[in-house]
């Protein structure tokens, strides 16, 4: 079919001087008398050259050729400022989750837990419209307490892996109609750098204290609990709960509302 | 007509990169060590992360740009061919394109 022969073919770059050749990099030309495409690389050159009928060139003959175009195939190693930027905020973004990564494993595994003490000075009832529930009335109790604890003891409660703490103060019993129930009745947010130490007197609760029904009458036993929330800078939330509670008894009458 | 050479004058050489990347690596690890250890004894994360952060900085402004120190170990080039007075056998070129591949 074709006749391949090989050619050596010194490049007469008249037009184009091998100057700024490096011997790192290919030269890539177009031959358009031959219609392909080559690769060259510095010094001599040997390449199939298809002789057919109609081609005046041959073997011995100078090859007529056009060169056309001409690539510089840069090294793909060389980088650019950008590119160099990249890698070193990537490797940074790497190392500074590394890091975050054991800023949350030295505190995994901390006890948080710190005795609370909690009084409470006055209880009262209420049987109140609920219209929040399926029945009319509803049991509504007030409750005054007051509340110490020192979160800085020896080793301390705001560690570098804490942002800030969320306290909450619960009141869990039950009632003939449901065997536990928990309410919510005060919280607070405390910020790092905040006081650490809880003295808190004569605190009103901060939500209704509504119970599901008319279980709080005459109720033995409500036990109050404050319990907290570690909200840290990296990994996951402890929930921890304090270790003072009190029980207190409702009392067995309702109080009626005095109007003014 | 003389093509110029492809971007030698704004850019580090092969062992030139090779010695930033060290030197970058090698100034973020040492300023996490010193961070982790610095915010875990005064018991604040933030100390870390800015300690890290002028880590980042200075690895910036040593290494992102080409300083001479990373352009030691430039590419050999050809030496310039003479010039040739003969007539050219073909055409001259008529497009001449460079392209970069990477």
């Amino acid at each position: 079919m074709l006749d391949y022969t090989p050619m050596l073919l010194h490049l007469d770059c008249d037009s184009f001087k091998t100057v700024f050749w490096p011997k790192t990099l290919q030269i890539r030309f177009i031959l358009k008398g031959l219609n392909r495409k080559y690769v060259f690389i510095p010094g001599n050159f040997t390449f199939p050259v298809c002789a057919n009928a109609t081609s005046a060139a041959g073997l011995g003959t100078s090859l007529s050729f056009e060169l056309v175009s001409v690539w510089y195939l840069r090294n793909p190693n060389m980088n650019t400022v950008l590119s160099r930027a990249n890698s070193l905020f990537a490797f940074s973004l790497s190392v500074m989750a590394a890091l975050t990564f054991g800023c949350f494993i030295t505190t995994a595994f901390k006890d948080r837990r710190v005795p609370v003490d909690i009084h409470v000075s006055k209880v009262m009832l209420k049987n109140v419209d609920d219209f929040t529930g399926p029945r009319e009335r509803s049991d509504l109790g007030f409750i005054t307490f007051d509340l110490s604890a020192d979160i800085l003891p020896i080793k301390p409660i705001f560690d570098w892996n804490v942002k800030q703490l969320f306290l909450y103060l619960s009141a869990e019993y039950a009632t003939k109609s449901n065997s536990l129930n928990q309410v919510v009745l005060w919280d607070k947010i405390v910020l790092r750098g905040e006081n650490t130490k809880l003295n808190l007197r004569d605190m009103k609760s901060k939500y209704f204290f509504f119970d599901d029904g008319n279980g709080l009458r005459a109720n033995k036993n409500i036990t109050l609990t404050l319990s907290w929330n570690v909200v840290p800078n990296a990994g996951i939330l402890p929930l921890v709960a304090g270790s003072g509670h009190v029980s207190i008894p409702f009392p067995e009458t309702y109080e009626t509302t005095k109007s003014y | 007509h003389t093509l110029l050479p492809p971007q030698t004058t704004v850019f580090q050489d092969y062992k030139g990169q090779k010695l930033a990347e060290q030197i970058f690596q090698g100034i973020i690890l040492i300023s996490a060590a010193i961070g982790f250890v610095y915010g875990l004894i005064i018991e604040q994360f933030g100390w870390t992360v800015y300690i890290v952060l002028a880590g980042f900085a200075v690895s910036c402004v040593l290494t992102l740009p080409p300083w001479p120190m990373f352009r030691r170990n430039p590419l050999s080039w050809q030496p310039a061919l003479p010039e040739s007075t003969a007539e050219p056998s073909q055409k001259p070129q008529e497009s001449t394109k460079k392209k970069k591949h990477k």
